[in-house]
């Protein structure tokens, strides 16, 4: 299957959605070039050994959360990560702290067309990794409990459980934008 | 029915089984927080959903494939014109070096330099007759001629091996009659000329041991003399042709540590073999070496001395031994404070031998 898919084709299909996928989870538009870029290497790296296992497109998608997820790791090593409240709607101290929260985007961060888009990345990137990881993946790019499941590498009960608890998490986050 | 805000997200994403879905159809229509609570869920879901995808940033393509396949810096810095010049200069020195390399040559440094027959055909006649010339101006008063296993080394009464007179190499060589040499004559001559001074393929090398290092190494006793083999610089023929390289040598008595060198006007080199403490204060005495070297231990190793010269400072470059002697390359470099070169090697009581190195 891999052995159909040129190099030039692969990335005119998924530089995009990688990418897109990085800056949601990163929020930074340089941060989110550097993981594409990153992930896009690894990934044409491997393509001759893609088996057809899962889509394409969910294959890419896993190589771009282990790379963001190794970088986590890393980031939190050498103790880059800053934690910043970002309770500017509800002005509450969280119940939990989240296991990371990155950085406010910057305003040249290319996130703010709108006052309301702000407000959603910034939500997402107050939510843990691993919620951020599965509600982005649902919501943005659209992709089924199955696929998240491979993508992520964990049941999809687990996907069920991280998407309600994510959903729930932003609900309290957004609710002066969401009042019906 | 209780609430069912932990089926909301499934209800949302239309995963609950049918029945499950059901029951929750019929509690929303009764539950106004539940509810609520599903069109919060949705509200979020179209804002997440209706976040824009962006376009990839100008120029990630191209950052990304030169990362795949990093392409050299670019060659081309310059304008166009620059370039064109530095193509011109390029041609011309290009031009220049395949001069230098094919240009006749005077075929006595080719004895030097594996001389083939082509170099031979080509030397014009004017190249041997400024080497004659040369040969007559350059030769210093006649010497002794040197002499191996009794016979002239050189047909030339005026030339000697062991003269130092620059032209030794032609008259060395021994082919004087119309200056006409082959590869062969050229060959033949050379190895008698390296069998008369003793130099060998020498094949191992002994590796060079610093002054401070006093590890244990087993030598012979036995003979105690120094060899100073000395090579002056090539005189320059006419046409900045090497003219020869000569190694002229001299023994020194049995138990002289130190040979003379050659008494012939040109840089002298002074080595010296040094086998034990007391021969080492004399030598220091004799040529007044200040700096006192570490403390070696004489009944596994001796001492390689070479001495600076002209103001000049003196390196070992090489140590090599053969089964029957050591060979001491040197060369001597300017220095701002001349210094000798101190080199310990295993005790052995092989002959060493001395050889200025270019």
């Amino acid at each position: 299957m891999s052995n159909s898919v040129s190099e030039s084709e692969f990335l005119e299909k998924h530089a995009g959605l990688v990418y897109n996928l990085a800056l949601r989870l990163l929020g930074k538009a340089q941060d989110a070039e550097d993981l594409a870029q990153d992930s896009l290497l690894r990934a044409l790296k491997a393509l001759p050994g893609f088996r057809g296992e899962s889509s394409l497109s969910t294959w890419v998608y896993r190589i771009t959360l282990n790379t963001w997820k190794n970088r986590v790791r890393s980031e939190k090593r050498r103790g880059l990560w800053r934690m910043i409240s970002l309770n500017l709607f509800t002005g509450e101290e969280q119940d939990e702290e989240p296991a990371f929260k990155a950085e406010d985007p910057p305003p040249d961060s290319g996130l703010e067309g709108s006052e309301r888009e702000a407000a959603v990345q910034r939500a997402l990137l107050e939510l843990d990794e691993e919620s951020r990881a599965v509600i982005v993946l649902r919501e943005m790019e659209g992709q089924s409990y199955q696929e998240i499941a491979e993508a992520l590498e964990i049941p999809e009960g687990t996907v069920k459980s991280r998407l309600s608890r994510a959903r729930e998490a932003l609900r309290e986050k957004l609710r002066p934008l969401v009042s019906p | 029915m209780e609430h069912v805000r932990e089926l909301l997200s499934e209800f949302v994403d239309g995963t609950l089984s049918e029945p499950r879905a059901r029951e929750v159809r019929l509690h929303l229509k009764e539950c106004g927080e539940c509810q609520a609570g599903l069109e919060e869920l949705g509200s979020i879901s179209r804002m997440l959903q209706g976040l824009p995808r962006r376009p990839l940033p100008r120029g990630f393509m191209a950052r990304l494939e030169h990362r795949i396949s990093p392409k050299p810096r670019a060659s081309f810095l310059l304008g166009p014109k620059a370039r064109m010049a530095a193509f011109a200069l390029s041609s011309l020195l290009v031009m220049f070096l395949a001069y230098e390399q094919l240009k006749p040559r005077a075929p006595l440094s080719s004895g030097l330099q594996e001389t083939d027959a082509l170099q031979e055909a080509q030397a014009p006649a004017v190249m041997r007759k400024a080497l004659e010339s040369a040969r007559k101006e350059q030769a210093p008063p006649p010497k002794p001629l040197a002499r191996a296993k009794g016979k002239p080394i050189g047909p030339g009464e005026e030339a000697g091996a062991l003269s130092g007179a620059p032209d030794q190499a032609a008259g060395g060589l021994g082919k004087t009659e119309g200056l006409r040499y082959t590869n062969e004559d050229l060959h033949r001559d050379l190895e008698a000329q390296k069998a008369r001074m003793g130099i060998r393929e020498i094949v191992p090398t002994r590796p060079r041991r610093a002054l401070a290092e006093t590890a244990a190494a087993r030598g012979r006793e036995g003979q105690d003399f120094a060899v100073l083999i000395k090579a002056p610089p090539a005189p320059r023929l006419p046409g900045g042709v090497p003219a020869m390289l000569s190694t002229p040598r001299r023994q020194a008595a049995k138990g002289a540590p130190l040979a003379e060198p050659e008494p012939l006007g040109a840089p002298k080199a002074a080595g010296a073999l040094i086998r034990s403490e007391e021969e080492r204060r004399g030598f220091w005495r004799r040529n007044g070496l200040q700096v006192e070297p570490p403390p070696l231990d004489y009944s596994r190793e001796m001492l390689v001395v070479v001495l600076p010269e002209d103001g000049l400072s003196a390196e070992v470059a090489e140590i090599k031994t053969s089964p029957d002697r050591i060979l001491v390359r040197y060369r001597l470099s300017s220095s701002p404070a001349p210094l000798p070169m101190l080199e310990a090697i295993p005790r052995t009581g092989l002959p060493v031998v001395f050889e200025r190195v270019p």
